[in-house]
């Protein structure tokens, strides 16, 4: 007969972190000359609810017809250049919006950064371009 | 209660076999220490620039801030594609029914909401701010620093209750080998690392100079700016042109003194300069070196008849501004390099890097080498 022995870990992981959960909400309780706590929870679990209802069925969803259109070969390739490339213009973002920018403060922001991202993501499709290519050839040869 | 019909009719859709437990624990382990190194580096800056009375940060080595913040921004990014492809590969449970079996399990299952919450709103406000962009009424450093505290907890519950699985579908004695999805976990992984490599590429320039053509998201060029140094507020956003270009300017070190001092600009340059390369080294994450001349701050707290373990409280010609005022503890005042700057690469100062007299030490946040210093307070 076996003893079942409860595991420690989940109980060692809740007292330690707990508090420490405890302590971002009670500091943020504590702080609002500076942080209006109902707006930042919007902005927490809005940004939960943005991933698990816009951004993840989206990329399932782009992930499958990728999986239907494209031959075996090219599909990784392809899927890796429009998740990188994805990455990359979802940083790009705020640079794009430009309203940081400060007349006063040139240094700041200074960059072609529409241009920057559309460089980058050429680069990334090459890359694929070239991992698909290796991997028809081999293929064929294989 | 009852399988909703969507989700039965979603969870019989064919899916990857990558959604899996290996693969989360490994994606997931870089991306641990991810949030660890950018929490530690975080709090730590945090420290530095709210010191509590225990906190004493050194003066030494002059270019440590410079790397632990360059560090906390660009470990930000680059776990952007490590958060991505980690929920990504854990997405099916979203879905799973029911949706929790026992009181622990639902526990569990709610500190999820913090820590992807949390965790998806640390790199976005992150992001934002790089871009000083600000589409909230909050203080972002605030509210950055608190919700740093949420996510690491919550990460720390996480870790506990998946202990066991992450052990188990780490610890397989062959390394995954006999495994038939291990390649094409090896194929994933090397997938997030490349996109997490690219996007290294693209904003660490700010930080590291090498890379600065090719960083096209980075806030800065490094040597681009006035006298080749970027710059932060202007003389004009900070409303200063006129105080900092008087010639009734005087700086007052005052306080808990002996004798109050009131020294015009060309009193200060005739003292006994001192010269040193010092970093100037943002928040934001970008750094460039620079070389000073100034008077050392210690010279003028002895002048003063200052204590020798005197703290001072910088005050900028700024009316407002929450960087208008910062501290000096005893251990940055006694520092020989900590300067009451008067030139900057051995030219007279520019009117935005804190003409007539700027605050400059090694090893402080860029927010706390105040510019346009009108009056030294002794405490």
């Amino acid at each position: 007969m076996t003893v079942q022995r409860r595991p420690i870990a989940p109980i060692v992981g809740a007292i330690l972190g707990v508090p420490l959960m405890a302590a971002g909400v009670v500091g943020v309780l504590g702080d609002s000359a500076r942080v209006d706590p109902w707006e930042l929870a919007r902005w927490v679990v809005g940004a939960d609810l943005a991933h698990d209802l816009v951004l993840a069925p989206l990329v399932l969803v782009l992930g499958a017809v990728i999986g239907r259109v494209l031959p075996a070969s090219v599909r990784d390739p392809v899927r890796w250049a429009a998740a990188t490339s994805a990455v990359l213009a979802l940083i790009a973002i705020p640079f794009l919006g430009g309203r940081g920018r400060n007349a006063s403060v040139p240094s700041l922001l200074n960059r072609n950064y529409g241009a920057g991202l559309l460089g980058a993501i050429a680069v990334v499709w090459a890359l694929a371009a070239l991992w698909g290519t290796v991997r028809m050839v081999r293929r064929r040869r294989g | 209660m009852k399988q909703p019909a969507v989700l039965r009719r979603l969870s019989a859709v064919p899916r990857s076999d990558l959604h899996d437990r290996r693969l989360a624990a490994l994606v997931g382990s870089a991306l641990g220490v991810a949030f660890a190194l950018c929490f530690a580096t975080g709090l730590l800056s945090h420290l530095i620039q709210e010191p509590p009375g225990w906190f004493d940060w050194v003066s030494r080595p002059a270019g440590l801030y410079r790397i632990t913040q360059g560090l906390h921004v660009v470990t930000g990014f680059v776990s952007i594609p490590l958060l991505l492809a980690k929920l990504w590969i854990v997405v099916p449970k979203l879905i799973e029914w029911p949706p929790a079996r026992s009181v622990a399990q639902a526990f569990e299952r709610l500190s999820l909401l913090p820590l992807v919450g949390g965790g998806l709103f640390l790199v976005v406000s992150g992001t934002f701010n790089v871009a000083r962009t600000y589409p909230w009424q909050f203080l972002f450093p605030a509210a950055h620093y608190w919700v740093a505290w949420l996510t690491i907890g919550a990460l720390i519950v996480h870790l506990g209750a998946k202990w066991a699985v992450i052990r188990s579908s780490l610890g397989s004695p062959d390394g995954g080998r006999a495994d038939v999805l291990e390649p094409r976990r090896r194929q994933f992984l090397a997938g997030v690392g490349a996109t997490a490599a690219t996007v290294f590429v693209a904003v660490a320039g700010s930080t590291v100079g090498p890379l600065s053509r090719l960083s096209v998201l980075a806030q800065r060029r490094p040597g681009v700016g006035p006298q080749g140094l970027p710059v932060n507020k202007s003389a004009v956003g900070a409303r200063v042109v006129d105080a900092a270009t008087s010639t009734d300017y005087r700086l007052v070190v005052e306080g808990k003194v002996a004798h109050r001092l009131e020294l015009t600009l060309s009193e200060l340059a005739k003292l006994p300069q001192r010269t040193a390369e010092l970093p100037l080294a943002c928040v934001e994450g970008w750094s460039t070196s620079a070389v000073w001349t100034g008077v050392p701050l210690r010279d003028l707290l002895d002048m003063a008849g200052a204590a020798p373990d005197a703290e001072v409280r910088v005050e900028s010609l700024q009316p407002r501004g929450s960087y208008r005022v910062a501290d000096v503890s005893a251990t940055h005042a006694n520092d020989r390099d900590t300067l009451l700057a008067l030139r900057l690469n051995d030219e007279e100062l520019h009117l935005d890097h804190g003409y007539p007299v700027r605050l400059i030490g090694p090893n402080r946040p860029g927010v706390l080498q105040t510019k346009w210093v009108a009056r030294l307070v002794v405490t």
